[in-house]
C-alpha cells in the first residue's frame, strides 16, 4: 500500500471504527497495534479457553508491554482489564451498548458537579444511531421508560428477559422498580455477515462472532485494499505536524532493533484512555515539554473508572441463572434520581448471569458441591456508580519502564466524599432490591473501596472548547499539535454517567472519522 | 546500661525471629509452579490413572466431557504437565499395589478416594507453608495442577447438568428455552 493518509494507533473498537469509516470512503489507513494478531471468529481462542481451559500466550501481548502501576483505592489489576491484541479489549468485552442520557452531558449546569461537555446529546444522537448500526445492536426502547430519546430504532430486536428475570421483575414492579432488557452488541438475528447468537454462554470469547469484535470490521476494511494493519508494532512517540512538516509516529516493530518514523496527514491515537494519555505524556518535546496537548496542565487529569459494587443475593427458590450467556435484566431507573447532585448516577444490573465460573477457593469436594448448589439460587446485583473526577484521580508516568525503556503509566486513584455519597445511595437501592425481591438478608459490603471498574476507563485527555480547559477539541484534535487526534474514552469530558462507555466511544469515534474525511483529508 | 543492653538483645531477638520466619516461608507464599519437562503424549498407564482419578475426585462418572482430552492437550502443549501426570500415576499406582491392587484404576471407587485421603492429596486442600513444605512440594503440585484443574473443569461442564440445567455453557443452547422456567428438578441433586 502507498503512504497512508491516516495512522491510527490502536485497533480496538475506537481505532477500528475510525479506520473502517475512512477505508469505506476511499482513504488509506495504517493501523498500528502493539499486540499480536488473533484469529477471527475467535474459535481458536474459544477452544483454548473453554475447551482446554488454558490461557494461550499466543493471544496476549508479549511480556514487557504492559505494566501499569497504581496507588490509592483501586485494588484490581488494570493490566488485566486491557487487552493488547488486534481488536483490543473489543475481543473479549461484554457487549453492553448503552447511550448516555442527555443530562449526563450537562451535570454541572443541571446538578452542580462535574463539567458540561462541549458536545451535547442532540449533537451526538445521530452518531449513536450510526454506532448502533455499525455494531448491530440488539435492543428495544419499548420496555425502558428511562432511556434517552432516539431518532432511529435499534437495528435488531432485543434479547428477551430470562425466566428468572421475569419472576423477579414482577416482584420489583410491585415495589415500583422497573427491570428491563439490555441493549447489547450481540446479534439477535444474522446481520452484516455475522450469524445470530446461538447462546454458547461464553460471551467473553464468542466462537462465532455473534458478540461484536472489532476484528469483524478490520476484516471488512482490509477487503477495501486500503487498510494496512501492522500488529506487534509499538508506537513510542507522536510527533505533531506544523511548519510544513506532517505529523508522524515513532514506532518499534517486534522484529526491529531500532525505531522508525512513519508520517501521514493525520495521526489518531486510539489506544484506550490509559495508553492514549501515556503516549501523549511520553511525546514531550520542544514546545510541549510536559507532553502533547498539555499546555493547560490537564493531560492525565479528569481520569475516572466506574465504581462497580456488587453483592450476591440468595433466594429460597431455584432460579437457575446463566441459561442465557449474555446480559438480560437491568434498570436505568436510578441514573437520574431526584437526589442526583448530592451523589452520582447509578445503574443497576440485575442480570440472569451465571456466577458459577467465579468459584475458585475450594477446600474440598463437599465445598465445591455446596457452593454450586447455592449458585442455583443466587443472583448477583451490580451497582454501577458514576465517579467524580478530581485532583486525586490522575494518570502520570511511572518509574517502572517497558521493554523499550519507556515509563509505563501510573494511576493514583482515591475516592472522594461525592463517591462515598454515591456508594451510600447504592446501598439504599441495594436494600430496596433485596426487600422487593424477597432475597435473604444480605447487606452490601461496607467498604466503598471494594469496587471493580467494569474495565471502564475514561478521561485523561479531556475534550474542551478552550485550550486552557482540556487536551483535545470536541472532535478530538489535540490542542496545539497539528494533525494529531485522540479518540475514544480518553477524551471524555467526564465519565459517561453510570452507563457503559463503549457505545459513546464509538459514536464519538465515527464523528471524528467524518471530521477527518471532510475537513482534514479533503 | 543494663536496660539498653536488654532492649538491644530484645530487638535482636525479634529481628532474628523475623528472619527465621522469612526463611521458613521461602521460596514464597505461593505453591510450587510447574516443573521442567518436555511436552509430549501421555503413556497409556497415565491415561488410565487420570481417568480413574477424575472420577474419584468428583465422586461420579463423567458423561458429558472426557477429562482425558484436557489432560492430553496439556501434556502435549504445556511443558511440565506430562511430567506431573506421569509422576502422579507412578506414585498412586505404587500406593495402590501396597493395597493389593494392580494399579490405582483397578481399585473400587470408594477405595480410590480412601487412598487419596491417606496420601493427603484429596479432599482436603493442603496449605503451602514455604520451606517447611519443600520436601512435599510434589504433593502441592498434584493438588494445584491436577486436582484443582479436574474440579475446575467439572464446575464449568458436568456440574451444570448435575445441578439440573438442561445444557451447559460452551455448547450452542439456542434462544428458545431460556425464557421458560425449568421443571422442578428430580433425582439425587434436587
Amino acid at each position: 500500500m502507498s503512504d497512508p493518509e491516516v495512522i491510527v494507533v490502536g485497533s480496538g473498537p475506537v481505532g477500528t471504527s475510525i479506520s473502517w469509516w475512512l477505508c469505506q470512503r476511499g482513504h488509506r489507513v495504517l493501523v498500528l497495534e502493539r499486540g499480536p494478531d488473533v484469529p477471527y471468529p475467535h474459535s481458536p481462542q474459544f477452544e483454548a479457553r473453554v475447551v482446554h481451559q488454558t490461557d494461550d500466550p499466543r493471544f496476549h501481548a508479549a511480556p514487557g508491554l504492559k505494566g501499569i502501576t497504581t496507588s490509592g483505592d483501586y485494588r484490581f489489576d488494570l493490566d488485566r482489564e486491557r487487552s493488547a491484541v488486534v481488536g483490543g479489549s473489543g475481543t473479549h468485552w461484554e457487549g453492553i451498548a448503552l447511550r448516555m442520557l442527555p443530562v449526563d452531558f450537562r451535570t454541572q449546569s443541571r446538578h452542580g458537579y462535574g463539567v458540561d461537555w462541549p458536545v451535547d446529546y442532540a449533537a451526538l444522537e445521530p452518531w449513536y444511531g450510526r454506532a448502533e448500526d455499525l455494531l448491530s445492536i440488539s435492543g428495544t426502547a419499548a420496555d425502558d421508560p428511562f432511556g434517552p430519546p432516539r431518532s432511529s430504532p435499534y437495528p435488531l430486536p432485543a434479547f428477551d428477559l430470562a425466566a428468572d428475570d421475569r419472576l423477579l421483575a414482577r416482584r420489583l414492579r410491585a415495589a415500583g422498580i422497573t427491570l428491563h432488557t439490555t441493549p447489547q452488541a450481540r446479534t439477535r438475528h444474522p446481520r452484516d455477515g455475522r450469524p445470530a447468537c446461538a447462546n454458547y454462554g461464553t460471551c467473553a470469547v464468542c466462537p462465532i462472532g455473534a458478540r461484536y469484535s472489532p476484528n469483524h470490521h478490520l476484516r471488512q476494511a482490509a477487503q477495501t485494499g486500503r487498510l494496512d494493519l501492522r500488529p506487534e508494532t509499538t508506537v513510542r512517540r507522536v510527533l505533531p505536524g506544523g511548519r510544513g512538516r506532517r505529523p508522524a509516529v515513532v514506532v518499534r516493530a517486534r522484529e526491529d532493533r531500532q525505531d522508525r518514523e512513519l508520517v501521514a496527514r493525520a495521526v489518531v491515537v486510539a489506544g484506550g484512555a490509559i495508553e492514549s494519555t501515556r503516549l501523549l505524556l511520553l511525546s514531550s518535546g520542544p514546545g510541549h515539554p510536559d507532553g502533547l496537548g498539555n499546555a493547560s496542565g490537564h493531560l492525565g487529569r479528569h481520569f475516572a473508572l466506574h465504581h462497580v459494587w456488587w453483592n450476591d443475593l440468595l433466594y429460597d427458590e431455584l432460579l437457575y441463572p446463566g441459561r442465557f450467556g449474555g446480559w438480560t435484566g437491568q434498570s436505568l431507573q436510578f441514573l437520574d434520581a431526584p437526589t442526583r447532585g448530592r451523589h452520582g448516577a447509578l445503574k443497576v444490573v440485575f442480570s440472569s448471569r451465571a456466577v458459577v465460573h467465579e468459584l475458585r477457593a475450594w477446600g474440598s469436594a463437599d465445598e465445591v458441591w455446596s457452593q454450586l448448589e447455592r449458585r442455583r439460587r443466587t443472583r448477583r446485583l451490580l451497582l454501577v456508580g458514576e465517579p467524580e473526577t478530581g485532583p486525586r484521580k490522575r494518570l502520570q508516568l511511572s518509574r517502572r519502564r517497558d521493554c523499550f525503556g519507556d515509563p509505563f503509566a501510573h494511576l493514583h486513584y482515591e475516592l472522594s466524599d461525592f463517591d462515598r455519597a454515591t456508594f451510600a445511595f447504592a446501598r439504599e437501592v441495594h436494600d430496596r432490591f433485596v426487600a422487593a425481591t424477597g432475597a435473604q438478608a444480605a447487606p452490601l459490603p461496607q467498604d466503598p473501596a471494594r469496587f471493580g471498574s467494569g474495565a471502564h476507563h475514561m478521561g485523561g485527555c479531556r475534550m474542551s472548547e478552550r485550550v486552557a480547559d482540556g487536551v483535545v477539541d470536541p472532535f478530538g484534535a489535540v490542542h496545539g499539535a497539528a494533525g494529531v487526534f485522540v479518540a475514544g474514552g480518553a477524551c471524555f469530558a467526564g465519565p459517561s454517567g453510570a452507563v457503559n462507555p463503549t457505545l459513546t466511544m464509538v459514536a464519538l469515534a465515527l464523528r471524528t472519522a467524518a471530521y477527518l474525511a471532510e475537513r482534514v483529508l479533503r | 546500661m543494663a536496660a539498653v543492653r536488654a532492649a538491644l538483645a530484645l530487638g535482636l531477638a525479634v529481628a532474628a525471629g523475623g528472619v527465621v520466619r522469612w526463611i521458613l516461608r521461602f521460596p514464597g507464599r505461593s505453591t510450587p509452579g510447574l516443573p521442567r519437562g518436555s511436552p509430549g503424549p501421555l503413556s497409556p498407564r497415565a491415561e488410565l490413572f487420570l481417568a480413574a482419578l477424575s472420577e474419584a475426585v468428583v465422586g461420579r462418572p463423567w458423561s458429558e466431557v472426557d477429562p482425558l482430552e484436557l489432560f492430553r492437550h496439556r501434556a502435549a502443549s504445556i511443558p511440565g504437565y506430562r511430567r506431573i501426570y506421569e509422576e502422579m500415576a507412578r506414585k498412586l499406582d505404587r500406593q495402590a499395589r501396597r493395597r493389593g491392587a494392580r494399579v490405582f484404576a483397578s481399585l473400587a471407587p470408594e477405595d480410590r478416594r480412601g487412598l487419596l485421603r491417606e496420601v493427603k492429596i484429596f479432599p482436603q486442600r493442603p496449605r503451602w507453608r514455604g520451606l517447611r513444605d519443600l520436601p512435599h512440594r510434589q504433593r502441592f503440585r498434584f493438588d494445584r495442577f491436577v486436582i484443582r484443574e479436574i474440579l475446575h473443569l467439572y464446575v464449568h461442564t458436568e456440574a451444570w447438568l448435575h445441578l439440573g440445567y438442561p445444557a451447559r455453557p460452551g455448547l450452542p443452547r439456542g434462544l428458545g428455552a431460556y425464557t421458560h422456567p425449568l421443571p422442578a428438578p428430580t433425582g439425587p441433586f434436587r
